[in-house]
């Protein structure tokens, strides 16, 4: 047997150490979650329906995946669909004046416009034909994915929705490849990733203390009444509205120093709006309107601090210009109303109705959509969609 | 591509050095290494290929044509063709805005004088709104490595132009050298005379245990260094250089400490991966940090800091300036000269034009002065360094000449002296900066004097224990720092 050398020690104490993070981030970290079938997603959603309870939000849940899950469990009711990221997360029916039955907020983090080809995607695919889309655009709604799980774990949904516009439309070869490999690399890489690794020693030290789990030991999802949801913790209605986000300050003041450096938050790609993506929207609102669906885009405030800060940068200013010009001009294409409210003066909004630089608060949120009700410039758009 | 990510480690290398193990020949090995490497290039940005190419076919052409040019005229052209390509291509991608943007900026000064029709009529041919619009003309991407890869291929043809090399009859081995992938974006610069034997030897020779120990451990030591130190530190400074302006005394030598550690162990951290793959394809790069915060003067710092680049400057400018063969006042100015030029390589702006002034400064004073400050004992003369050093790091750091003065009067006590900002800052830092600050100034031994073949079982166990911890904060890690140069 020959000697044992430093090599061997390290590939033997790294290959060791990887695995344990590996097992540790797979049972206690929830990264069997990221492993799920749609089924077994479609299934959770389906039990969080018949139960009417909130679903804990773990790091570890595929929000995207749940989300298609839910609009599949709750395919023959929904009427009023909001779409958006993580932005108009607080906007329930209530807010638009939508029966809870009829009302679905499919909004998903930091969602760009392959997030809404997906959900398109998913209401064709399941029979869902809104009377309403409220549709949330955002400043980054152009950039290319950044390159982490979202939208690609329903990247099949994208792709048959790329493939029929490839045949009009300009070229998008970066969708044009199957990338199911990439989605199973960055599960993998995911799973060995500090994030799924801390959530896993929170869960262990829970387990051990015996105090209740947010991912339980057997992969299961926690289903709570909303009432006995912990107070920091974050949940999904079943209408997909989020509960008691505080969003952190911490991550505000981050947003804030970054801006104040040049770097923007989600915004750092503009080089990327591009003919290709500009095309997928035109498609999209086409489809929409071939459908009978009545769209009315609109983009939330930014709080009066975090836009002043942007408002100091010409270059910024001018993309946002750039940019709000396209949506404006291809939604009135379709005769679509949309309403831009970014700019906080045009709502007037005090810096109480934002938790951070970039979310409102509910009731921040609800004055913001006050003043899209106004701003409608056809009455019957009130009307029409929103009874049930 | 990242070295420091899963990609890079798991699929690229992997590749890399499973084929290249297996193929026959030398010109297969040169050739599949200069493909590899110029895919790795090709994920910054398929287009800057084009440039690398450039520049290797320039210089290739070039060294043959020296070697067959007689005439003193002709071989002046041929440099001159060289120096007109490699540092046009800088002069377009890295300077040209920024001299756009001050002869704009310097017809308006004044407010009326005679530039200013001027400048609007410029606005208004190239159809911008305002002057900070037009500023933007001729704003392009700048390549990544790119003074990198330029100085690396203009020290061949000026070393050949100085026949003190041959040119390279071989162009994959010529292509090799100049694009190889573990020193491609950031050094370290290695000059001609230095590879080419290894890219015979190295590649054709069976690696060792021992290569592939140094090799692998040495990159390992480098990823901790980037992934758990630097980047830690910078994650926990940069909101507060993004609120520049609230930094109170303390807060900003604080922020101004972590900055020195960071950029040390981000930049020596990713000299130590590429020497440590350059061991894994067989070949040994010269160092580029040997521990710079135990310097004990301006002359010693630049002896350990960025070594390659300084020898470069010393080789290249400061020797054709005439170096201190004129007499005292001469030295100085090549001095001055030298580091105000290194300091424009580092980037396009006036903050690094006040940073490489400031060494020259302290160089030349330091010349002047030597017999007064070589008295100073080490571990004063230490910290009196790593102060003025952090002095230098504010404009390197800065945005603009503005956040540099807000900074350096804070360091002054402008904002007070612990008005707050201190206790805003993660207990983290404070604990990272206290391993970077003992890493930094107390190890007698770097990375690169450790004999990582021989190293005990314990210190192998804690450094591939790290290298897990490393792994596993890889997927939030930054790009490097002089990737920006």
């Amino acid at each position: 047997m020959g000697k044992i050398r430093p090599l061997h020690i390290f590939s033997g104490v790294v290959g060791l150490g990887l695995a344990l993070v590996g097992i540790l981030s797979f049972f206690y970290g929830g990264g069997h979650i990221l492993f799920w079938s749609d089924a077994r997603i479609a299934a959770l959603a389906q039990e969080q329906v018949t139960a009417n309870k909130v679903l804990l939000l773990t790091a570890a849940l595929d929000e995207r995946l749940y989300k298609k899950g839910m609009l599949r469990a709750r395919a023959s009711e929904i009427k009023v669909l909001v779409m958006g990221s993580s932005r108009v997360l607080r906007i329930d029916g209530g807010a638009l004046h939508a029966d809870r039955q009829s009302f679905y907020n499919v909004g998903l983090s930091g969602a760009t416009i392959e997030d809404h080809v997906i959900v398109w995607e998913a209401c064709k695919e399941l029979g869902i034909m809104p009377t309403v889309v409220f549709w949330g655009l955002d400043p980054w709604i152009f950039n290319e994915n950044s390159g982490g799980l979202r939208w690609e774990s329903l990247d099949a949904d994208f792709r048959r929705f790329k493939y029929s516009y490839a045949q009009a439309g300009p070229s998008l070869g970066y969708y044009l490849t199957d990338r199911s490999l990439h989605h199973f690399w960055l599960k993998v890489t995911d799973l060995l990733s500090m994030p799924r690794l801390v959530q896993a020693r929170d869960s262990l030290r829970n387990a051990l203390a015996g105090s209740q789990s947010t991912v339980q030991r057997n992969g299961d999802v926690v289903l709570i009444d909303e009432v006995l949801l912990p107070p920091l913790a974050t949940g999904f209605r079943i209408d997909g509205t989020t509960v008691s986000p505080s969003a952190g300050l911490a991550d505000d003041s981050r947003e804030m120093g970054e801006a104040k450096a040049g770097k923007f938050f989600m915004f750092n790609e503009w080089h990327k709006l591009n003919g290709a993506r500009i095309g997928l929207l035109e498609k999209l609102l086409g489809e929409m309107h071939a459908s009978g669906v009545k769209v009315v885009g609109f983009t939330l405030p930014y709080s009066p601090a975090y836009f002043a800060v942007l408002k100091e940068n010409e270059r910024y200013m001018r993309l946002l210009k750039q940019e709000n010009a396209v949506l404006r001009d291809r939604f009135a294409q379709y005769k679509f109303e949309y309403i831009d409210m970014l700019d906080p003066a045009i709502v007037q909004l005090s810096p109480e109705a934002f938790s951070n630089g970039t979310h409102l608060t509910k009731a921040g949120t609800i004055k913001a959509l006050q003043y899209l009700f106004e701003q409608m410039s056809l009455s019957e758009a009130r009307r029409v969609p929103l009874a049930s | 591509m990242l070295f420091s990510s899963w990609e890079f480690i798991c699929v690229f290398l992997v590749l890399v050095l499973g084929v290249l193990n297996r193929l026959p020949g030398l010109q297969a090995k040169l050739a599949w290494l200069t493909i590899c490497s110029y895919i790795f290039y090709g994920f910054a940005g398929p287009q800057y290929t084009l440039l690398l190419l450039s520049a290797t076919i320039v210089d290739y052409n070039v060294g043959k044509r020296l070697a067959a040019t007689d005439s003193v005229f002709g071989r002046k052209s041929w440099v001159a063709l060289s120096l007109t390509v490699n540092l046009g291509m800088l002069a377009v991608f890295k300077y040209a805005n920024f001299l756009w943007r001050n002869v704009l900026e310097l017809l308006t000064v004044g407010d009326g004088l005679w530039g200013t029709e001027l400048v609007r009529a410029v606005i208004y041919a190239l159809q911008y709104e305002s002057l900070t619009d037009a500023q933007t003309f001729m704003q392009v991407v700048l390549p990544p490595g790119i003074s990198f890869y330029t100085f690396q291929s203009l020290s061949y043809t000026l070393d050949v132009y100085r026949n003190k090399t041959k040119p390279e009859p071989q162009f994959w081995k010529f292509a090799c050298f100049v694009s190889l992938f573990p020193q491609l974006i950031a050094g370290p610069i290695v000059r001609y005379v230095e590879l080419a034997p290894q890219l015979e030897t190295g590649l054709l020779r069976t690696k060792t245990v021992a290569d592939w120990e140094c090799g692998v451990l040495q990159f390992s030591v480098g990823l901790c260094k980037k992934v758990l130190i630097a980047d830690r530190i910078g994650n926990a400074i940069d909101p507060f250089l993004g609120n520049y302006h609230q930094l109170d005394m303390v807060g900003s030598w604080v922020v101004m400490i972590g900055f020195a550690y960071q950029l040390y162990f981000d930049f020596s951290g990713y000299s130590d991966m590429a020497i440590g793959l350059g061991r894994l394809l067989g070949f040994k790069l010269p160092i580029n940090f040997d521990s710079p915060y135990r310097a004990v003067n301006p002359s010693d710092f630049w002896s350990r800091w960025h070594v390659t680049l300084s020898r470069w400057m010393r080789d290249y400018v400061y020797i054709s300036l005439g170096g201190n063969r004129g007499g005292r006042l001469l030295t100085v100015r090549n001095l001055f000269i030298t580091m105000f030029l290194g300091g424009l390589w580092h980037g396009a702006a006036w903050t690094f034009v006040v940073w490489g002034a400031f060494h020259g400064i302290l160089l030349a004073f330091y010349h002047g002065a030597k017999s007064y400050w070589d008295r100073i004992p080490p571990v004063r003369a230490r910290g009196l360094m790593f102060a003025l050093i952090v002095f230098s790091w504010v404009p390197f750091r800065s945005a603009d000449l503005r956040m540099t003065k807000e900074i350096l009067l804070a360091m002054f006590g402008s904002n007070g002296f612990m008005s707050g900002s201190v206790s805003e800052m993660p207990p983290k830092l404070f604990l990272a900066l206290a391993v970077a600050g003992a890493l930094a100034h107390t190890c007698r031994t770097n990375s690169n004097h450790i004999r990582y073949e021989d190293l005990g079982n314990l210190r192998v166990a804690t450094l591939a224990a790290a290298t897990v911890g490393a792994l596993v904060y890889m997927n939030v890690s930054s790009k490097f720092l002089y990737f920006n140069f």
